[in-house]
């Protein structure tokens, strides 16, 4: 009787295990297809036009460079995070959870959320694109990928300062790992495709920070709410602060004011609206299963599991623009570098190093056995 | 769903902060009067719940049996930490 306990409840904790695993890298293959199709999106219709620097709408003059850098890329991040929001929001009216999210914004694990939001969406998401963008116009969108994934290291470091969380050896050994692969790619691009493709790298890294930090917090306000619910949360308010302020804002600086109803109108009817939609789609499982795996099998195994998109992020890229030739542009969507492989490859060994440590992993089989 | 009810989650763990010791079928019965209507108050889901909040060094488990459909059954208590966290977080 006991023992027939004791094999059942094992039996289900190894259920319980293997689930959480399965969403944590289900979260990083969707977030290598969220990559890939927000990429697509932004080389098709009115946003070809704009990122060539050409006449756009009726007769409409070139943006200039800041707007086009900066502006556009949190108009892009605003409709993809808009959009994984709606998704979001219908999951939950699915579930008859409306109600919950009202209420749940209200408390103070609502509020952390929030501000999550407002640290990975805005400042991280609108980092990425810009770092996405900058590849792509350097030749490459690949590359940046695997910076934006140091996150997880960040999010080590980031949780010692903030939280005095502990950080082990093995930990320390990961980060470091995950810095040569960083360097490798950085380094491997930037030789390839000039500074251009260097800017890129910098804004990914900045992105890494951002969502190392949201990474580190949001485990806090995700032990309490539900996961469903808390993407959509973080979804909503990155869309809504995004569209409404930093976009707006970024306009204005760049003297783009007087455009921007017809930029956002623009971007609103042309046909590139349809893989902003997918896109969004598939930004709901990246981030929701992030915070789903992160509860279920811990920050570090989570985050790790996360950090594939490493390898995800430029394969989707490749497999959905250069293998599928959606877009037409197949020939400028070349295989990766061998360079880059290797530097993916490298980083998922570190970000494992950070997430566990091998010497615990090995008792755990043991122990199984 | 526009009463006075804490969200569901919440719910489930406040079941807890009394230090009583229970299973997920329990949780059930207990919330069934007032989120009766909820779709997410299932077995399974609520199962989920705790074995995560187990995780995240909330809960502690305190044992194990089998019910008369031989199925296994979890029971799960509060810890210190899981009082601390609820009463900054959710009070």
């Amino acid at each position: 009787m006991e023992q027939r306990v004791e094999a059942l409840r094992e039996n289900r904790r190894r259920k319980y295990f293997v689930r959480g695993l399965a969403f944590a890298i289900a979260s990083g293959v969707c977030y290598g297809l969220y990559t890939g199709f927000l990429t697509l999106a932004q080389t098709q219709g009115v946003w070809g036009a704009w990122f060539a620097g050409l006449e756009w709408g009726a007769g409409q003059a070139a943006l200039n460079a800041f707007v086009v850098t900066f502006a556009l890329a949190a108009l892009a991040s605003g409709i993809n995070d808009s959009i994984s929001g709606i998704w979001s929001l219908a999951v939950c009216a699915k579930n008859r959870q409306i109600g919950d999210f009202a209420k749940t914004l209200k408390t103070k694990p609502g509020r952390i959320m929030m501000l999550c939001a407002a640290i990975g969406g805005p400042f991280a998401s609108i980092a990425y694109v810009i770092g996405l963008n900058s590849a792509t116009a350097a030749g490459n969108p690949g590359v940046i990928v695997p910076i934006a994934a140091l996150n997880c290291a960040l999010g080590a470091v980031l949780g010692r300062i903030l939280f005095r969380q502990r950080l082990e050896a093995h930990k320390v050994l990961g980060i470091a790992i995950c810095l040569i692969a960083a360097a490798l790619i950085g380094g491997a691009s930037f030789a390839a495709m000039g500074p251009q493709a260097l800017i890129g790298c910098f804004f990914a890294f900045l992105a890494a920070l951002g969502w190392g930090f949201e990474g580190c917090v949001a485990g806090f306000g995700t032990i309490l709410i539900d996961y469903r619910i808390g993407i959509a949360i973080r979804q909503v308010t990155s869309g809504i602060l995004e569209l409404f302020v930093v976009f707006p804002l970024l306009m204005v600086i760049g003297g783009g004011a007087s455009t921007l109803f017809a930029v956002v109108g623009a971007a609103m009817t042309s046909p590139a609206l349809l893989f902003f939609l997918i896109s969004g789609f598939f930004a709901m499982p990246a981030f929701s299963f992030w915070y789903k795996g992160n509860s279920m099998c811990g920050t570090a195994l989570g985050m790790a599991c996360n950090g594939m998109y490493a390898f995800w992020g430029p394969f989707f890229i490749w497999i959905i623009m250069g293998v599928c030739n959606i877009g037409g542009m197949a020939a400028d969507y070349p295989p990766l570098s061998s360079v880059q492989w290797i530097g993916a490859l490298v980083m998922i060994a570190g970000i494992f190093c950070i997430a566990v440590n091998p010497a615990g992993l090995l008792r755990f089989d043991k122990k199984e056995g | 769903m526009g009463n006075g009810l804490a969200p569901l989650h919440y719910a489930i763990i406040g079941h807890f902060t009394n230090g009583c010791e229970d299973c997920a079928a329990g949780v059930v019965s207990a919330l069934a009067s007032d989120y009766g209507d909820y779709k997410m108050l299932t077995q399974r889901d609520v199962e989920e719940a705790l074995a995560t909040a187990k995780e995240n060094g909330i809960l502690d488990e305190t044992r194990c049996a089998l019910d008369e459909a031989g199925e296994l059954v979890i029971y799960y208590r509060i810890n210190e930490f899981g009082k601390t966290m609820t009463d900054r977080y959710l009070a």
